[in-house]
């Protein structure tokens, strides 16, 4: 059974993707990048960021990763803070350690492909 | 390059070539193909045309039409970029109603009350698309309620160098014809909860939807506490206090704040204040609550983030954002 599956599929990444969006745009670091004139557009993107993270289905290869996000210019400080984010979001959600754990790896083994390295 | 095949109604066919971003309006209009348009901004919808290739429409070319309509594959011209060779159906695909002026009334320094014979059915919160003998097309919010009065109400901004501001402050007289475009817009309340607490907010003439919105609330019988806020650019651009007041009276679940964002010559009868900080003090804590923000884009933008941040959920915040019209 995947993590995805453990924390409760699809309801989990409803649960999750408005606490993770609200701590994103109030990220100085990093809300520039997720503040914009359609919420609405960006609520779908999260959600299948979140999906991906929490190993669920999803289309995503490395080079959509490294398409998407090659024109932002990211660095080490903007992975953290979305990392922190979805971190936080699962304490709130009182996810358990070790699904966090199984999280954050998914997350980190994108992170060359986001930072474009 | 995408190619354009346009089909009139009598069966002929004409290819049109798309330059590289270049939307379909202007593609048609290039090639001399009459194409009816207003506000080439995605707002008036007096552009919409009909493709039977509907996965060939950009998404963009779709927001703010009815579902109803994106089913059937109509699409904003004005907005549309596509990548893939679109056929396009040219034919009357736009229901148009008549009305004429009823009462025209300054209310305020830069706005005007128009009134129209009720020709079309709508609901409070929607919009409609008014085409002037002129040609000049735009935009406005209904403020009236559809039972409960007998004619549209629309209230218009003036820009110093709108065109339609002009027709409005210059040209136009009680009795003359205009034509009507829509009902469009999906910001209109909805019964699920009559308990739910609703938030209201407006800038300037984003009060006109708010107003007819809050009437067919009420009518319907909302129970739940409803927080207006209502903001204007200075207070010589406040208007319809009386009739919110009057409303408020008769339901005192209705509660209506204003908030004046700058200082101007007219004696201030309100205090300056900031429109957000005002939000947040009203409605500090917005989970479970229900919005509906209506006003020009930026100030939509960061209202409906604010509220989102405060805890309402975005499928809860309905909007109505105002683009100016640049043609």
């Amino acid at each position: 059974m995947s993590v995805y599956e453990q924390i409760g599929g699809a309801a989990a990444v409803d649960a999750a993707v408005d606490i993770f969006y609200r701590k994103v745009l109030v990220d100085d670091r990093i809300s520039e990048f997720f503040d914009t004139v359609d919420m609405e557009d960006q609520h779908k993107k999260q959600k299948a960021f979140l999906t991906m993270a929490f190993g669920g289905p999803n289309q995503y290869t490395g080079k959509d990763m490294r398409e998407a996000h090659a024109h932002m210019n990211l660095t080490d400080e903007h992975f953290n803070a979305v990392a922190e984010a979805l971190v936080g979001t699962l304490n709130e959600l009182s996810v358990p350690q070790e699904h966090i754990d199984s999280i954050v790896s998914i997350a980190v083994s994108v992170k060359d492909d986001v930072l474009n390295k | 390059m995408p190619n354009l095949i346009v089909m009139s109604g009598d069966g002929e066919r004409k290819k049109v070539s798309l330059s590289p971003g270049e939307t379909v309006l202007d593609g048609l209009l290039d090639a001399g193909v009459e194409v009816s348009y207003g506000c080439k901004s995605g707002v008036c919808h007096s552009c919409l045309l009909q493709t039977p290739d509907q996965d060939a429409i950009p998404y963009e070319a779709q927001q703010g039409l009815r579902s109803v309509e994106r089913g059937q594959g109509y699409f904003l011209s004005c907005k549309c970029k596509p990548e893939k060779s679109l056929r396009i159906q040219l034919e009357g695909v736009q229901q148009r109603y008549q009305s004429k002026v009823v009462s025209l009334d300054k209310v305020a320094d830069s706005i005007w009350r128009l009134r129209l014979t009720k020709s079309l059915a709508y609901r409070p919160g929607q919009y409609l698309t008014l085409k002037h003998s002129s040609g000049v097309i735009r935009s406005y919010s209904i403020a009236s309620h559809p039972i409960h009065d007998d004619f549209i109400e629309c209230h218009i901004r003036a820009f110093p160098d709108g065109k339609f501001s002009h027709i409005v402050k210059s040209e136009l007289k009680v009795g003359d014809s205009l034509e009507l475009l829509g009902p469009y817009g999906r910001c209109v309340y909805e019964k699920t909860e009559s308990s739910r607490v609703l938030f209201m907010g407006g800038m300037g003439t984003g009060l006109a939807p708010l107003y007819g919105i809050a009437r067919d609330a009420l009518m319907q019988g909302h129970t739940g506490q409803i927080f207006m806020l209502i903001g204007a650019s200075q207070s010589n651009n406040l208007y319809h206090q009386s009739e919110l007041a009057k409303l408020s009276r008769a339901y005192p679940n209705l509660k209506i704040e204003y908030s004046i964002q700058k200082l101007d010559n007219t004696a201030a009868i309100l205090p300056i204040s900031d429109i957000y900080e005002t939000a947040a003090k009203l409605l500090p804590n917005m989970t479970g609550c229900e919005a509906y923000l209506c006003g020009n884009q930026s100030f939509v933008k960061r209202l409906r983030k604010e509220c989102f941040l405060r805890g309402a959920s975005l499928s809860d915040i309905k909007s109505d954002e105002f683009l100016r019209a640049v043609a």
